[in-house]
């Protein structure tokens, strides 16, 4: 993806942490989204270890992969 | 909507009595009249059901001079701005029909007229001039066009049977059609079930010489490369596809001089579209659903949502098992298919009920699954890749639990299914990584087949397909893949035929798909995939699209893929006649199809437990037993001419009126 095409990911993660689904459900969908969006492989402990629970942790991975 | 056929023979005029048959044994497509077009080569004939310029569309048809003549089943929706652009360079029309604009087109433009065209159609096209016959289908296939050759002679039609009404045809099933609907849940084109007959493709177009037959195409579904695609602002491209799906169903709405219809399902798909219709309808607005009598696949809560959102008028008819297993020999008749689930038969009850009902169009929500992913196999995918990164990641193999919540309610079940899931090829770099797990359960039914008609090679469907597979395919996204496979396999070898058109015609109603529209289909083909399904949400461009428009708990709910009751108790129950007759040890063994014992078996587990709770893998066994022997009962060995006159008034054009 595109550098400058990357900011309208952090969008849909938005959107998906607004989905109104189960903190797991969301976790899950957030985690193959940033997969399917970056080509990247989250590591095991970032599925794990709450993370993607908060939107701390999920704003610190957008940062990561250059969406924010 | 309506019925072709015809043949072609360099040198050598058709026997009238043929063409005459042939227009019989379609006349459910076209009640409302026939004709026929016969010269030293070429005869085209027609069945019409009338929608548009109901005086002035008979057809066949030809313009000024006489040189090229078209037989059409189907609608062409630009019509009006294509003659528009026709008058401008020097065409005259006598009369506002669709048919006439093919006619002109094809003079000014020869078969790139197709790209022109956003429609859906199945046509003929003799030119005199070049001495050439053009056979044509639209982009998706939603309507039938089949050939086959009877000797020196070539004969086309809109179904089989009319291709049947040639004794010089060869009627044997084709083992290889076999192996692909028992892989695929359908034969792909251009095979079909029968030996020798082929369907010509969607998206191309046939050409008839007298020294052969050639195939080129003019459309065909493609995808951005996976991280270039054109737009990546998922509220602009949700507004994007507003507009198409709204300007495709306005014109699928205005070109028709009878009264439009719509199918409410209960899903957001059918929701979507009947409520556009609604908003262009000047009175008031039909709706049409189908409900069972089992409250496992019922979806009338839903459907009466959305009519009491819209005020339609809206009707239904409830279908039990007992139902679907007395109209399955009908259906067959119809849909010249076996099939592997009951669920086509309940859509030819729901089109009895639009034409008792007086009406003859449907516009329906077909297409959006597979267009904007709606199904599971899709997400599935996306789970199964998301599982395939780290193997030893509990965490990754638990996400099959986000698909399938029930999972956690039955712990017991949840280790064999899991297992079932991911133990699949899950080889990422496999193109057809999404269908392996379908293909493979439906695959265990070729053990039933006999040595004889069995295809050795159990992958050899599947390679097939998978090297009609464009190279670019390699770097679209995965979901793209998917999509191009679904569309070249369920969409037009099941979807549109054997639960669309075949269950539509039965009962002379034209369904119109406004997700089955070339600019619909291209806008949403440039949409990166992960907006399409977002996260694991399906069809998440159009829920956001149309969230206005659509009621919150059809939105919301899960996706509910339509399904029907299987039949099999029903069957077994009753016990009607054909079933003795096409299942019978005698049949069975004559037939050399099924391998007897098996079937026996089948049969007596079926009858032992009364068809109920039987598991997935033998009720599509028992459905793919009945349904293939009805196949070749009706078709091969116990096969009928139609006897139906063809629909009166009959017009008759052409140099060669009468028996040379």
């Amino acid at each position: 993806m595109a550098q400058g095409d990357r900011g309208f990911v952090a969008g849909e993660i938005d959107r998906l942490w607004q989905s109104g689904e189960s903190t797991q459900s969301r976790a899950l969908a957030i985690a193959i989204h940033i997969e399917d969006a970056f080509d990247v492989v989250l590591p095991e402990a970032t599925l794990t270890d709450g993370t993607l629970h908060t939107r701390t942790g999920i704003d610190a991975l957008l940062v990561r992969y250059g969406a924010r | 909507m309506c019925g072709i056929c015809g043949c072609y023979e360099a040198s050598e005029p058709a026997d009238p009595e043929l063409i005459q048959r042939m227009l019989g044994a379609l006349r459910h497509r076209g009640p409302d009249g026939s004709g026929y077009y016969r010269d030293e080569s070429v005869t085209l004939g027609h069945t019409r059901l009338a929608i548009i310029d109901a005086a002035g569309g008979v057809q066949p048809m030809t313009g000024e001079d006489g040189r090229v003549w078209v037989a059409f089943n189907g609608e062409i929706f630009n019509y009006v701005e294509i003659r528009t652009e026709l008058i401008s360079r020097g065409h005259a029309f006598r009369t506002r029909s669709d048919t006439e604009v093919i006619v002109h087109a094809w003079e000014e433009w020869g078969a790139e007229c197709f790209r022109r065209f956003n429609g859906q159609w199945a046509l003929a096209i003799w030119d005199r001039r070049t001495r050439e016959l053009t056979l044509c289908r639209d982009r998706y296939g939603i309507h039938p066009l089949f050939y086959a050759f009877a000797g020196r002679r070539l004969v086309f039609g809109s179904e089989v049977k009319a291709l049947f009404c040639d004794d010089a045809v060869a009627r044997r099933l084709d083992p290889v059609g076999l192996d692909e609907l028992l892989t695929f849940w359908a034969v792909v084109p251009p095979r079909t079930l029968f030996d020798g007959v082929r369907q010509v493709e969607p998206g191309t177009f046939v050409t008839v010489t007298g020294s052969g037959v050639s195939t080129r195409s003019y459309w065909s579904p493609t995808f951005p490369q996976r991280g270039r695609e054109q737009s990546q602002d998922i509220v602009e491209n949700a507004e994007r596809l507003r507009d198409a799906v709204i300007a495709s169903t306005r014109l699928r709405f205005r070109r028709s001089d009878v009264p439009v219809g719509a199918y409410l399902s209960g899903g957001i798909d059918s929701a979507v579209t009947a409520a556009l219709v609604a908003r262009f309808a000047a009175n008031d607005v039909q709706t049409y659903s189908l409900r069972f009598a089992d409250p496992e696949y019922d979806e009338g809560e839903y459907q009466r949502t959305m009519s009491d959102v819209l005020h339609t008028s809206h009707h239904e008819v409830v279908v039990g098992e007992r139902d679907i297993a007395d109209a399955l020999p009908d259906a067959i008749w119809h849909a010249e298919s076996g099939l592997l689930r009951s669920a086509a038969v309940p859509m030819f009850l729901l089109s009895e009920l639009v034409h008792r009902s007086g009406h003859r169009v449907v516009v329906t929500g077909e297409g959006a699954d597979e267009v904007l992913a709606g199904y599971d196999l899709f997400r599935e995918d996306k789970v199964r890749r998301f599982a395939a990164r780290n193997a030893a990641s509990a965490t990754r193999a638990g996400a099959v639990e986000a698909l399938y919540p029930w999972l956690q309610r039955s712990p017991a079940l949840a280790p064999a299914f899991a297992q079932s899931f991911f133990a699949l090829r899950a080889d990422p770099l496999d193109p057809a990584m999404s269908h392996r797990p379908r293909w493979g359960s439906t695959a265990v039914l070729k053990t039933m087949l006999q040595d004889g008609v069995r295809i050795a090679d159990g992958d050899a469907a599947a390679d097939a397909l998978i090297a009609r597979m464009p190279s670019e395919a390699a770097r679209w996204d995965p979901l793209s893949r998917a999509q191009w496979l679904e569309i070249r396999t369920l969409l037009a070898g099941y979807l549109l035929s054997s639960q669309g058109d075949r269950m539509l015609m039965a009962h002379s109603v034209e369904g119109r798909f406004p997700f089955l529209d070339p600019d619909v289909f291209d806008l949403a083909a440039t949409f990166p995939a992960r907006q399409k399904i977002l996260g694991l949400d399906e069809k998440h461009l159009l829920k956001r699209a149309f969230s206005d428009l659509v009621p919150t708990d059809i939105l919301r709910r899960p996706k509910q893929p339509y399904r029907a009751p299987d039949a099999a108790g029903s069957l077994l129950e009753s016990e009607p006649d054909w079933l003795h007759v096409v299942a019978s040890s005698a049949t069975v063994e004559s037939d050399g199809i099924f391998t007897p014992d098996v079937v026996a078996r089948l049969l007596e587990k079926c009858r032992r437990t009364a068809g109920k709770g039987l598991g997935n893998t033998d009720s599509m066994r028992l459905m793919a037993v009945v349904t293939i022997q009805l196949v070749n009962e009706l078709f091969v060995t116990n096969w009928r001419r139609p006897s139906a006159e063809p629909p009166q008034p009959m017009a008759v054009f052409g140099n060669h009126r009468s028996k040379d």
